[in-house]
């Protein structure tokens, strides 16, 4: 697999919230590691991973502004992962232990103590289509926890370089 | 020299008052503008509040981030939740008369940032505890209602326009600490019990700050 194309819904569920929060975008990714995430609704940002350096943009009033000082390890990290994921290696990080479970799903779990107090585990549901992820649950503790489904995933499809380079 | 500590202390002294502005009264006792400005901008009700954040650190530095806020205006109990743009949560902390913080990650890991952060959604979102000491208006016409709080400092809070009004919180020398601006796009405020769509939160002296919250989604919690 050389690209993925993808839409997304993710859904922040926490057990005081009345409803999940609900954000929609699209995602790229162009082997070996460029990474583009893009939340279109309801607040518009991108988060591009190229080259190994990761940058986020935020809209501001109509435009989308770097935003220099974002916190972005713990991104880093998850972004950085998505990558290796969709390169099919699930192993690759030595600071998860991977296991498959039934089901097609895969369950990381941190094996550092205090990286598993910022994230508890992640599971990774596969699509029954190869090479394809269905979604992606990061734990942040048994109440709180982040969903992406994808849907209209397309594969192999050339993407411009500048789609990770540039926010437009 | 002494008369220049002298001169020192009395520029000092009128400095500081002058930052606490005269109200007068208002001339028609039937006048109902300094009473709404009493009742405040303070949404009425349980609310879960979603926010996009634009913050200004000392230094100019920017940072971007979402803000989950779930209030109870008549029990005055706040769940403060501080999140990435992508949903992590790096800040989860309940206020019921203490605080109670549940997640704090580097560099929202200090129990100053939390003590803050509490005291401006107190400040935001609740009518200011203390009595009413006075209301009127401000030399620019503006409707004001003065609250003094047990601890000695002063909240003016001034309506200045339909849906617009600040509220500027006062240290007990008088030195202006926190002003907070509000506004509402949609004409019809009525279902929103007074819910702005932005909020400009400045700190005063130093290290002073800035917040820009754009209201993203403001669900009525039901009972």
């Amino acid at each position: 697999m050389t690209s993925v194309r993808a839409g997304f819904t993710q859904e922040k569920h926490m057990k005081i919230l009345a409803r999940p929060l609900v954000s929609k975008g699209i995602l790229l990714f162009q082997g070996p590691d460029s990474l583009r995430w893009e939340y279109q609704q309801p607040v518009q940002s991108v988060l591009l991973l190229h080259n190994g350096k990761t940058r986020r943009f935020v809209q501001k009033n109509g435009n989308l502004v770097e935003d220099a000082s974002a916190n972005l390890q713990s991104m880093q990290v998850v972004v950085q992962e998505i990558t290796q994921w969709l390169n099919g290696r699930f192993d690759d990080n030595p600071a998860f232990a991977a296991r498959l479970e039934p089901g097609r799903k895969i369950v990381m779990v941190p094996r550092d103590e205090s990286f598993a107090r910022l994230i508890q585990r992640i599971e990774v549901l596969l699509s029954d289509r190869p090479a394809v992820i269905k979604s992606v649950t990061i734990f942040e503790s048994e109440d709180s926890f982040t969903k992406l489904d994808f849907k209209d995933v397309i594969l192999n499809q050339k993407l411009d370089d500048a789609l990770f380079r540039k926010v437009k | 020299m002494k008369h220049i500590l002298l001169f020192l202390s009395a520029l000092g002294l009128i400095l500081s008052c002058s930052s606490l502005p005269q109200v007068s009264p208002a001339g028609d006792p039937a006048d109902a503008q300094p009473d709404r400005a009493c009742r405040g901008p303070f949404p009425d009700g349980d609310w879960q509040l979603l926010h996009s954040i634009e913050a200004t650190l000392p230094g100019g530095k920017k940072g971007y981030l979402m803000g989950l806020t779930i209030i109870s205006s008549s029990n005055r109990t706040a769940r403060c939740v501080i999140m990435t743009l992508e949903g992590f949560v790096v800040f989860n902390a309940l206020y019921d008369k203490q605080i109670t913080i549940e997640r704090a990650i580097a560099p929202f890991d200090s129990e100053a940032f939390a003590s803050g952060l509490i005291a401006d959604i107190n400040l935001i979102f609740f009518k200011p505890d203390g009595s009413i000491l006075t209301s009127g208006f401000l030399k620019s016409g503006a409707a004001v209602c003065r609250y003094q709080k047990p601890d000695g400092r002063m909240v003016d809070i001034i309506n200045q326009g339909e849906h617009n009004w600040e509220i500027r919180q006062y240290l007990p020398d008088n030195r202006l600490a926190r002003t907070v601006s509000m506004s509402a796009k949609e004409p019809d405020l009525a279902d929103r019990k007074g819910i702005s769509d932005k909020i400009e939160l400045k700190a005063h002296g130093s290290p002073g700050y800035a917040l820009v919250m754009d209201l993203v989604e403001a669900i009525a919690l039901v009972k």
